[in-house]
């Protein structure tokens, strides 16, 4: 049957061929515009016969050339156009063919779980997608937080830090102690996003997400990887049921990530830009400049020694017999004697040999440059390439991101460089094969010390420092000597050595880090379309990097010169198949199904090394410069593997396309899991109603949909915490050492599970001019891992168990509004807003409270998850009351709780949002981001020493006398603690502020400095002109030359927290909430070009 | 319809050869067997640093009797 099919059909052919004249015909596509339209094809239908075939296609400028016999209709077709036809007539040699856009289509297609593209109409869960022009049009270095505002349900925190890393927790914290960041996903394919600090190294657990808020340095974030120009789109799928295809490791929500692909002709787009940023005065100290070094203003000397001013040091200087008057260098706080310019004294710079002031006594006055001199103007440039290119057959693109940027404090730098490269080809009409690859370098030097850490120039800045000290004359002094001169000496008649804090600039040129990372994400895919409705996609993906950090402390410096290496190396392959169903059932019911499995390989190593007692060899940074041999512990060395085979399949049911019904199931096998219990089950239902299909005689409803969804989803046990095993600590002397861990391991986990249930509704107006998503949901996540406490009786602190209940309930709501439609001008608003309500609501047995900081944090206070409230509890001391009013003690001062169990705030905040706003006119659009933050506490560190050792000009303020309250009660200072005393009646006890404690944390409570963290920020602003197009038209090769002005973080409205941004967090991880050593906002401004080849 | 069957399940079977794979979560830079003498040095030297130890919630006992003071710091002994 078919040869002769195929013999009648060449005797057609034959007979064609034979009776019309084929002749050479020329022409040109073109689109409306006149431009011309490169690659249509161009297809022969036969007149006689009706049957389309052969043809050829368009060159890149739109000509064409071809055979065609008189009587055969052209058929011209291009992607994002309509197809047209074109009777080829006798004596016409030359054809111009215009093709009229194609009709919108209003469906809007998501990227949901997997990389599947669904119909937005017919999602019955909540997906929020924004473009990547959105993302990358500020030209941030980290596209993570760009999403701040943007999306609702989505909760950022961010570091001030060059190259900080971005906290990104979706609709609220979901597990007690283990990972509750979102799962980054590229083109289906989940990507690590871990982030390293040195804190959580130096005990060398680095995916312990609770070690780091001790600080260190933060390496940022592992998803800034990736090239934001070469995003498509971002799909945040928020619930559980959207993310239910990823089972155990879909609990916190994805960010899916798709990448441009190669379009057709050839596309190419340059940008070039440059930033500067200076630092927001307004959260940076302000600095009082009435009274310098000193803890008090007496009891440095005595007048019986002979001193004239008791509040300095009254000692023989350079060994010359007579004494004189020394500021005391060793107390790094600012509550000594007042200046008074006539008053002279050796200070610091008094006893370097190199100085100018050398054995020179100085006018006791406020240093002339306050560490705000220290800040530089950080400089980013940003450069971009990409092209793509493709006919009907084949598609490319290549990316090339550069980045470099200096950042606010000396010697600092950052250097990332993206290359990405994707390529597909159709192999046979149903076969295609493709392959990505994403690789970046990323070098950093001299990162941002955070935290109460020795590298953290802003610890001395925020909390401890000497009002007389110029910033500017610690320059010159180690730019002078290359030596750690600094302001803050031991006893600098004896020897120059530092006692607490390091001259900055030694700390930022001598004791910096510096780290690298190699990348490589790939993938490689081939997919077979075995019928209309059958498609089979097999996929390998590969996520590869490996990283070195290198830190310093020099010789010189305070604390133990040394050298720290740690190597991290990274793998996850994930290999996929996976087979797509689409077929109409009947003609009311269409039917959408998938099966597919999911292996996923990952292996973490790592070792971490320091060297032990100090350096032989100044300058010389190598293992091998230890004093004393090293010390490796059992921690150091880190090989985690983990494999994981997921089997899935989903079912969905169309019904005249408003009625849809979708399930999925999942079950994964995990090796982090006790052998003979290691495998779960995921499952979701979703259900969406699109009632607009009968209300389409009302006119103003454009789109109306209501969706439910119910889904359980995971989070697997992390990797070794099922068998025990010994720790081996540092042999003492000959003798080696093993010893029990502190925390039993438990071999009958379980993992944790997240319960999830969500409506929401969707409703567009007026032709589609208002629009909003409302979405209300409640998750319930059980089994929590977590340590409880044991009787040390065992031979062990605690023991890992599953318990604990958290609840989630929130609503998240995003609107959209076009005010104003002109011809020439337009008004866009895009309004999201979250409102997450957290609560424990279960721990182990009686148990009340768990602690998630495993480090303890100066301040003394902690960050728990405590029964009955909000995850993210901040506890510690607080006031003593009588009848609602502060207790005030006999001594004057307030009454303080022993306890430091008591809670004193909250992280979570009331409610986030953010308002963009976009005008057009013309060829100009104006942009801006207003981003909101209502509620939520943090605890200052800063604030909690700053205070108490003076150097804030609260300290240095009037008293209800009018004088200085730092005068001496006899000359009018001091002041009354407000408050009652015992019997309920107001304190009248008036207290000395001569020396430190008033304000600060000597005298008050930690409560005292917990803040509320609300802002309200000017976030983004761009302003971007396009050249019009028909001037576009007249420069050759230019497809679009836009020009924009770009502005971040340009003003914090409104915040309620003091010379600090409330906004900033030490790192990535589950504590949040506390301060220290904070960095101030970096306000950027900058420009941009983007061309258009 | 049949050449599809034996191609999904020969796909899906794939996935379900893999082996045993809990032997991923061995830990196989500590040791879950140890000599026995090293515990007990251990816990020797254990008991010794906390008998020496100056921290007060380590041992208060010395502080208790007088050997020790507390001058500067009045919650630490020294």
């Amino acid at each position: 049957m078919r040869k002769i099919l195929i013999l009648f059909q060449a005797l057609l052919l034959f007979s064609v061929m034979a009776y019309s004249q084929s002749r050479e015909i020329t022409g040109q596509v073109k689109d409306e515009a006149g431009k011309p339209v490169p690659f249509a094809s161009i297809a022969i239908r036969n007149a006689v016969s009706g049957e389309t075939s052969g043809g050829t296609s368009a060159d890149a400028n739109g000509f064409f050339k071809m055979n065609v016999a008189k009587g055969n209709v052209l058929v011209i077709s291009s992607t994002g156009f309509a197809s047209k036809e074109m009777a080829v007539t006798e004596g016409t040699n030359s054809y111009n063919v215009q093709l009229g856009t194609a009709a919108q289509v209003i469906t809007e297609v998501v990227v949901t779980a997997l990389g599947i593209r669904k119909n937005k109409n017919q999602v019955g869960y909540a997906a929020q997608q924004i473009n990547g022009d959105d993302l990358s049009q500020t030209r941030g270095n980290n596209f993570v937080s760009g999403l701040s505002g943007k999306i609702s349900g989505i909760e950022i925190r961010q570091g001030n830090g060059m190259g900080a890393s971005t906290n990104v927790v979706i609709r609220g914290n979901k597990s007690l102690l283990n990972n509750n960041q979102a799962l980054f996903v590229i083109d289906g394919v989940p990507v690590d996003n871990s982030n390293t600090t040195n804190g959580a190294t130096a005990t060398g657990r680095v995916n312990d997400v609770n070690l780091r808020p001790v600080g260190g340095y933060d390496y940022g974030n592992a998803a800034a990887d990736i090239n934001p120009d070469d995003i498509e789109s971002v799909t945040v799928l928020k619930g559980a049921a959207a993310s239910a295809l990823y089972g155990s490791r879909a609990a916190n929500g994805v960010v899916m990530i798709t990448t441009k692909k190669g379009k057709k002709g050839l596309g190419i787009t340059v940008n070039s830009g440059i930033t500067f940023g200076t630092i927001d005065k307004s959260t940076f100290p302000k600095y009082q400049t009435a009274y310098g070094a000193g803890y008090s203003q007496t009891g440095y000397s005595t007048t019986a020694e002979g001193s004239p001013n008791t509040g300095f040091w009254y000692k023989d200087a350079f060994g010359t017999g007579a004494k004189s008057l020394i500021a005391p260098t060793t107390e790094d706080a600012s509550y000594g004697v007042q200046f008074d310019p006539n008053l002279m004294v050796y200070q610091w710079n008094s006893f370097d040999p190199t100085s100018p002031y050398y054995k020179q006594m100085r006018p006791w006055v406020a240093g002339q440059n306050n560490p705000s001199a220290f800040f530089e103007t950080g400089v980013s440039t940003n450069n971009n390439i990409s092209v793509t290119g493709g006919d009907d057959k084949a598609g490319f693109k290549l990316g090339y991101t550069r980045n470099e940027e200096k950042g606010i404090l000396p010697n600092s730098k950052l250097l990332k460089n993206l290359v990405n490269f994707g390529a597909n080809y159709k192999i046979t009409d149903n076969l295609t094969a493709a392959a990505s690859v994403n690789f970046s370098k990323i070098e950093g030097r001299g990162r941002y010390g955070t935290g109460y850490n020795k590298f953290n120039v802003n610890q001395s800045f925020r909390q401890w420092y000497e009002m007389n000290v110029d910033m500017l004359e610690l320059k010159d002094a180690y730019e002078r000597t290359k030596q750690n001169i600094t302001w803050n000496w031991g006893d600098p008649t004896k020897t120059l050595k530092p006692i607490y804090f390091d001259n900055p600039y030694f700390v930022r040129y001598q004791n910096y880090e510096t780290d690298n990372r190699f990348r490589y994400l790939a993938n490689a895919s081939l997919n077979y379309k075995v019928t209309d409705w059958l498609n089979i996609l097999g996929r390998i993906s590969l996520d590869s990097y490996d990283e070195l950090h290198e830190e310093r402390t020099a010789v010189g410096s305070v604390g133990i010169p040394a050298y720290t290496q740690y190597n991290h190396t990274f793998r996850e392959l994930n290999y996929d198949m996976l087979a797509t169903l689409d077929k109409n059932l009947t003609s009311d019911i269409n039917l959408k199904a998938l099966l597919g499995t999911n292996i996923r390989r990952s292996n973490n190593n790592s070792t971490y090394a320091t060297t032990n007692g100090g350096l032989v060899v100044p300058g010389l940074y190598a293992l091998s410069n230890s004093v004393n041999p090293l010390n490796v512990l059992p921690t150091d060395e880190v090989v985690e593997k983990i494999a994981v085979d997921g089997y899935f399949a989903g079912l969905t049911l169309g019904y005249k396309g408003y009625l849809t019904l979708d399930a999925t199931g999942r079950i994964d096998r995990a090796s982090t899991l006790p052998k003979n219990n290691n495998t779960y089950f995921y499952p979701s239902v979703s259900a969406s109603f699109l009632f607009s299909k009968f209300l389409a005689d009302v006119d103003w409803i454009s789109m109306g949909k209501l969706r439910a969804n119910y889904a359980e989803v995971g989070n697997n046990a992390p990797w070794g915490s099922l068998a025990d095993v010994y720790f081996k600590p540092a042999a003492f002397g000959g003798a080696t050492l093993f010893s029990l861990p502190d925390i039993k391991n438990n071999p009958d986990l379980v993992p944790e599970q997240t319960k999830s249930k969500e409506i929401g509704l969707e409703i567009s107006l007026l032709k589609n001019r208002v629009g909003f998503d409302l979405t209300y949901y409640d998750t319930k996540s059980i089994n929590q891992i977590i340590p409880v406490a044991v009787s040390t009786a065992t031979g062990y602190n605690s023991k890992f168990v599953n318990a604990g209940t958290i609840r989630n309930r929130g609503i998240e709501l995003s609107l959209n509004l076009v005010p104003i439609k002109w011809k020439d001008f337009s008004w866009t608003i895009n309004v999201n807003w979250t409102r997450n309500r957290n609560k424990v609501l279960a721990l182990y047995e009686e148990s009340s409270n768990l602690q998630i900081n495993q480090l303890s944090l100066q301040g003394g206070v902690s960050i728990n998850a405590t029964l009955g409230q909000p995850y993210g509890t901040i506890q510690g001391k607080t006031w003593n009351y009588v009848n609602g009013e502060k207790l005030v003690g006999s001594n004057g001062f307030y009454s303080i709780t022993t306890t430091t169990s008591n809670v004193i705030g909250n992280i979570n905040p009331d409610w986030t949002g953010g308002i963009h706003n976009t005008f057009k006119y013309k060829d100009f659009s104006l942009g801006f981001l207003v981003d909101v933050r209502k509620g939520g506490d943090l605890f200052s560190l800063d604030l909690y020493y700053g205070f108490d050792t003076g150097i804030y000009p609260e300290s240095a303020g009037l008293n209800d006398k009018g004088n200085p309250s730092r005068n001496t009660i006899a000359n009018g200072g001091g002041l009354i603690v407000p408050g009652v005393t015992a019997d309920g009646k107001p304190n009248t006890v008036r207290v000395e502020n001569t020396a430190s404690g008033y304000f600060g944390y000597e005298r008050n409570p930690a409560a005292n400095f917990v803040y509320d963290a609300s802002y309200v920020k000017l976030r983004e602003l761009n302003l971007t002109y396009s050249l019009p197009k028909n001037l576009i038209g007249k420069i050759a090769p230019f497809k679009g030359i836009d020009f924009s002005l770009i502005g971040r973080n340009l003003w914090i409205i409104h915040k309620n927290l003091p010379y600090a941004d409330p906004e900033d967090n030490i790192t990535a991880g589950n504590v949040q909430g506390y301060q220290s050593g904070t960095y101030p906002t970096t306000r950027t401004i900058g420009f941009n070009i983007k061309l258009n080849f | 319809m049949k050449k599809y069957i034996i191609l999904s399940l020969s796909l899906f079977s794939m996935a379900a050869c893999t082996r045993d794979i809990s032997s991923f979560n061995d830990q196989t830079k500590s040791p879950g067997i140890v000599p026995a003498p090293t515990l007990f040095s251990n816990a020797v030297k254990g008991i010794t640093d906390g008998l020496a130890s100056t921290n007060v919630g380590t041992n208060v006992f010395r502080l208790v009797v007088q050997h020790w003071a507390t001058t500067t710091y009045q919650d630490e002994p020294n």
